[in-house]
């Protein structure tokens, strides 16, 4: 894997993660450390999201005030942070099925 | 005379597949059709495929919000263009409304003293009602209960996924109970009689153009020249459920899939709900572009935009370490 390739989607995340919580209405900030991961500091969470590592099947780790929890895509990392951060969010429970490749 | 008939309910509730089947029967052979939408990138047009005696003509904004000069403009434009043969000779005139159109003022329009001259009388007004979500909208949404309170007809969509609706019957009969309520399953209706002229009563008063949008219901769209990878559609669909849910009042999209080139994938979605995707044989015009319409609140385009480039840089780079394992 590049690095450029590791870079887009860090940099997609982060502003991905911005306009998260500005869209949720949820106040707070979310910046890049030294390490490349994302500090989200919200109504008193602070949230880190880094890469898990690679010999888990997972990808993302989530650091929730202190308690870990990990998502294997961005769709599913976006949700375990709402939940974290928003006592009120209840995640659809419809899961949306794969859209079929080959039209019929 | 020529019958004006209104097909109005609220978003998603089936106005557009119930036009595309109907327009397929012989029976409505001569046909125009206005197709008013809400946002300023209209697809509807694109999902109906009229015959060779019927065609279809597009309005965006909002018809009731300007209803006086442009539809009665539009109208008399087409009375005009039939006479001198520069359009087919439609024998009827079927407009289709906007999701959140107050009908009232459409209805005044058409039986204005400008539509009589120009020929066209009021025929049915029909309205259909989400089996699925049709309670729920009522009690949230006064729109609805204006354009099922105007109908003639209320057609019941989706029931194959809304079992017997027993409360939503109950409540579309106290809301009007002179109304001939009929169902559609994926649009199949028979088409005899339902867009006939009847004279109604109460649709005759001369009713108040006050309306309102509610002002936080917002539309968005997004465009793009660059296919979409199935995957990321799946992933994206799933996303807006979880994050904008009963807020994402309509989803509809046609849209360019990467593995799928030549045939756009065609997608609605009401609230929670989405249905599978329908395949087009063929790209409906010159564009060929994604285009992706959201009506609902508290909605965002950026963070649409913000999401779906997520989406592609983590497929990307999945795809890349897959390459360099294998």
């Amino acid at each position: 894997m590049s690095d450029a390739r590791t870079n887009s989607v860090d940099e997609a995340l982060l502003a991905l993660v911005a306009s998260s919580l500005a869209m949720w209405g949820r106040s707070g900030s979310a910046r890049q450390d030294e390490a490349d991961n994302i500090i989200v500091e919200s109504e008193g969470h602070v949230v880190r999201i880094a890469r898990a590592a690679p010999d888990v099947p997972f990808r993302w780790s989530l650091t929730i005030d202190g308690r870990e929890r990990v998502a294997s895509s961005v769709t599913g990392l976006l949700r375990v942070l709402r939940s974290s951060l928003d006592p009120d969010f209840r995640p659809s429970r419809v899961r949306i099925a794969p859209i079929e490749i080959a039209p019929p | 005379m020529i019958p004006v008939t209104v097909l109005t309910g609220f978003l998603g509730s089936g106005k557009t597949t119930l036009l595309a089947r109907l327009l397929k029967s012989p029976e409505l052979a001569r046909t125009a059709v206005i197709i008013n939408e809400f946002g300023a990138v209209g697809i509807d047009h694109d999902l109906v495929e009229a015959g060779e005696e019927s065609f279809v003509q597009l309005e965006t904004g909002c018809l009731c919000c300007t209803i006086r000069g442009d539809l009665e403009a539009t109208m008399a434009d087409l009375v005009a263009r039939r006479a001198r043969g520069a359009v087919p000779a439609f024998e009827r005139i079927v407009i289709e409304t906007s999701g959140l159109a107050d009908p009232a003022p459409i209805l005044n329009a058409i039986m204005s003293e400008s539509a009589r001259g120009s020929g066209l009388a009021l025929g049915a007004v029909v309205t259909t009602v989400d089996a699925v979500t049709g309670l729920a909208t009522l009690s949230r949404e006064a729109q609805s209960a204006r354009q099922i309170a105007v109908a003639d007809r209320l057609v019941l969509t989706k029931t194959d996924l809304a079992g017997q609706s027993a409360d939503l019957r109950a409540r579309l009969a106290a809301l009007n109970p002179r109304a001939e309520l009929s169902e559609a399953i994926f649009g199949e209706i028979d088409p005899a009689g339902l867009l006939d002229s009847e004279r109604n009563p109460i649709r005759d008063l001369h009713v108040h153009a006050h309306h309102a949008h509610s002002d936080d219901i917002q539309c968005i769209t997004i465009c793009r020249e660059e296919p979409l990878r199935a995957l990321t559609l799946t992933l994206l669909l799933e996303a807006l459920a979880d994050h904008c849910g009963a807020n994402l009042l309509r989803l509809k999209g046609i849209i360019n899939i990467a593995e799928s080139p030549g045939r756009p994938a065609v997608i609605h979605g009401v609230q929670h709900v989405f249905h599978a995707q329908a395949w087009l044989d063929r790209w409906p015009s010159a564009d060929q572009g994604t285009r992706l319409v959201m009506i609902g609140r508290k909605l965002s385009e950026g963070w649409v935009l913000d999401l779906i480039a997520a989406i592609e840089a983590e497929i990307d780079e999945l795809a890349v370490q897959q390459t360099s394992a294998g």
